[in-house]
């Protein structure tokens, strides 16, 4: 039998308080690593929900609250822009392009987004990725278009009728079912906020609360054949945000600050990648606070096992004797005693790893409901082998207090079995 | 020196933080093969001695030789070894560790030691082998081998003890008032079993004990008070 599977029958048959020490390590582990794991995933989740985007526009407000609103639909907007301000700016000198969105409504519980045609022609994701259809096509006047995710959430594909309701909240008592939409197309899943959401045009939008409700809608044919030719006539009064595409990305700075002081309406302009980065830097403190809060979780267990370590030496003298007699150096006590710590924290820390993975399937579904951005669940980083080692390694250090008693106690006590 | 298997010159041990020694011995021999008690009250110097002798505290002054080695000379982890090698070692009670199987604890002593290991491979047997023929003719019941040894009754677990300390045939088996927590039945089925076991490998046994009724199972009883001088000036 080796020295380490004495240890181990050692702390076996001290099952209860080995257990509690394996779980209070593996409870700190999984923190440390969980606080690394869902930072990292975050960030490159977020980082990838939108490109090639140069500017997001919106009404007067806080950077990252615009930029959470337009691309993750979290929050809402605090006002509105008007489509003549918007008109402005899209026919402005250097823009490519611009994608008008109109928040507000949701499908049960999930956004929903008014905008036109172009919002499939411009939007990209990830690295430059245009958006796909799975089936169907984008929306005409009285179609919509939905996310992967919605469509396997509510069962829905193309064909069905979808009916909108007021607010944002799963459960709305204002419905527009006097407006009900046929799906026209079902987006490829993006792993984004793009999943999550409905797309209907900016005109159906207007007209379920009661815009242009007057007019006669006539037949499909027409609000179809004439869609582009009421450019002088707005579809909506007015929109939440509008998406820019210049044509030299150089610019983007020139005309942010143009918008941002532009003096028929109080605008804020944005470019995504400053704004996800000053995101980055409001949670990173909060990141940092987590680390080392888990650093003391971890600190905790193992003055946890060092506690348990140290009271099982009063009650193992005997044990201790009994391998002294049969030959046992106080060398040999000292490793038994770093052996089972050892082996105390390894358990601890697979323990960890398991809860961690557990976890993260658990609530993988949950984040990308809550935020659209999908946790891909990997093997363990580099960064994270590293966290192990600093637990391993604190783990031994711990461990040297009472193998070092243990020393000390054989080296007096020797062959008498102190009580 | 060689003839002996203890000898003791001028052998003085005081501890840590006292001013006087508490053992101080002229002389002592122990011949191989002879089996003796060693008898003292408590105070005496007798666990001070056995500490010396089994090699846990080092030889301060004098010297100390067993089977013709002096300990003086050794290491710590010499010592150590020397004892895993020659010498079995018994106590009063709580030999056994719970948590390993009776023949688990026995096999320990095997594992611990080179030396136990080669001279079973020169007899021919193997570790269990032996474990469980020691088991056998101490009269542990092959059922009882493979229980934790926290199952086993007192008078069971020092005879456990006994074969722990007597595979691979170690020369001395010093026994620290190992049935002083037995009845008289079981005392004696003990002692014969021990006395037969010594026999077979021409052990020397030091058995510590207040008893004075066995004192006819051994070839000489040694009053440590008579030969410890510090106890002399104590009680005289």
């Amino acid at each position: 039998m080796s020295l380490f599977k004495l240890a181990l029958a050692s702390l076996l048959s001290r099952k209860s308080n080995a257990l509690l020490t394996i779980f209070a390590i593996a409870i700190s582990v999984t923190l440390l690593l969980g606080v690394e794991r869902v930072s990292q995933e975050t960030r490159s989740g977020f980082a990838n929900t939108i490109s090639g985007t140069d500017l997001i526009v919106g009404a007067r407000s806080g950077s990252v609250n615009l930029l959470l609103y337009s691309v993750f639909h979290i929050g809402n907007p605090t006002n509105n822009i008007s489509w003549q301000t918007y008109q402005h700016w899209d026919q402005s000198r250097h823009i490519a392009w611009t994608v008008p969105i109109a928040l507000g409504d949701s499908v049960r519980g999930f956004p929903v987004v008014g905008t036109d045609q172009r919002y499939f022609e411009h939007f990209r994701y990830g690295r430059q990725q245009p958006l796909q259809f799975a089936a169907g096509q984008p929306f005409h006047i009285g179609d919509a278009v939905i996310g992967a995710e919605v469509a396997r959430r509510l069962g829905l594909s193309t064909g069905d009728d979808l009916v909108v309701a007021h607010g944002t909240g799963s459960v709305s008592f204002h419905e527009h079912d006097d407006h009900p939409l046929v799906i026209s197309g079902v987006l490829e899943r993006t792993g984004t906020p793009v999943d999550q959401a409905v797309y209907v045009h900016l005109r159906d939008l207007d007209m379920m609360h009661g815009g242009h409700a007057h007019e006669p809608e006539g037949d499909a044919e027409h609000a179809h054949d004439h869609d582009h030719e009421h450019a002088d006539m707005p579809p909506i009064p007015g929109i939440s945000a509008f998406l820019v595409g210049l044509e030299s990305r150089p610019r983007a700075i020139f005309l942010q600050r143009e918008l941002n002081t532009y003096r028929a309406e109080p605008l804020t302009a944005i470019m995504p990648g400053t704004t996800l980065q000053e995101l980055w830097r409001t949670l990173s403190g909060f990141e940092r606070a987590l680390t080392v809060v888990s650093a003391f979780v971890l600190l905790t267990g193992l003055i946890g096992m060092l506690t348990t370590l140290l009271a099982s030496l009063r009650e193992r003298r005997r044990e201790m004797a009994v391998l002294r007699s049969i030959g046992a150096g106080p060398r040999r006590i000292f490793a038994l005693l770093i052996s089972e710590a050892i082996a105390l924290t390894i358990a601890g820390m697979l323990l960890g790893v398991a809860l961690l993975y557990g976890l993260m399937f658990a609530l993988a579904p949950w984040i990308q409901q809550a935020f659209g951005v999908v946790v891909s669940i990997g093997g363990l980083t580099t960064p994270e082998f590293a966290r192990l080692g600093v637990v391993l390694v604190a783990g031994f250090l711990i461990s040297l207090i009472p193998a070092w008693r243990a020393y000390r106690n054989s080296l007096t006590d020797g062959l008498s079995m102190r009580i | 020196m060689t003839d002996f298997s203890v000898s003791v010159r001028d052998l003085a041990y005081t501890w840590r933080g006292q001013s006087k020694p508490t053992l101080n011995i002229d002389t002592l021999t122990i011949q191989h093969g002879e089996r003796i008690i060693l008898r003292g009250p408590s105070g005496s110097g007798k666990s001070t001695l056995l500490s010396l002798l089994a090699g846990v505290h080092d030889v301060q002054d004098g010297e100390l030789h067993v089977l013709g080695k002096s300990l003086k000379t050794m290491s710590q982890s010499q010592r150590d070894r020397y004892r895993a090698d020659h010498m079995g070692y018994i106590f009063q009670q709580f030999n056994l560790l719970p948590f390993l199987t009776v023949q688990q604890n026995v096999l320990l002593a095997v594992e611990f030691s080179r030396a136990r290991r080669e001279r079973l491979e020169k007899a021919g047997v193997n570790a269990s082998q032996e474990s469980e023929r020691l088991l056998t003719s101490l009269g542990i019941h092959n059922q009882l081998w493979h229980k934790p040894a926290s199952e086993l009754s007192v008078g069971q677990q020092q005879r456990v003890a006994a074969a722990r300390a007597l595979i691979g045939a170690p020369e001395i088996l010093i026994a620290d008032e190992p049935t002083s927590a037995l009845d008289a039945d079981a005392r004696d089925n003990f002692l014969a079993l021990l006395k037969e076991e010594c026999g077979r490998h021409n052990i020397t046994l030091i058995f510590v004990t207040h008893d004075a009724s066995l004192a006819s199972h051994f070839d000489r009883i040694i009053e440590l008070q008579s030969i410890n001088k510090v106890a002399l000036e104590v009680h005289s």
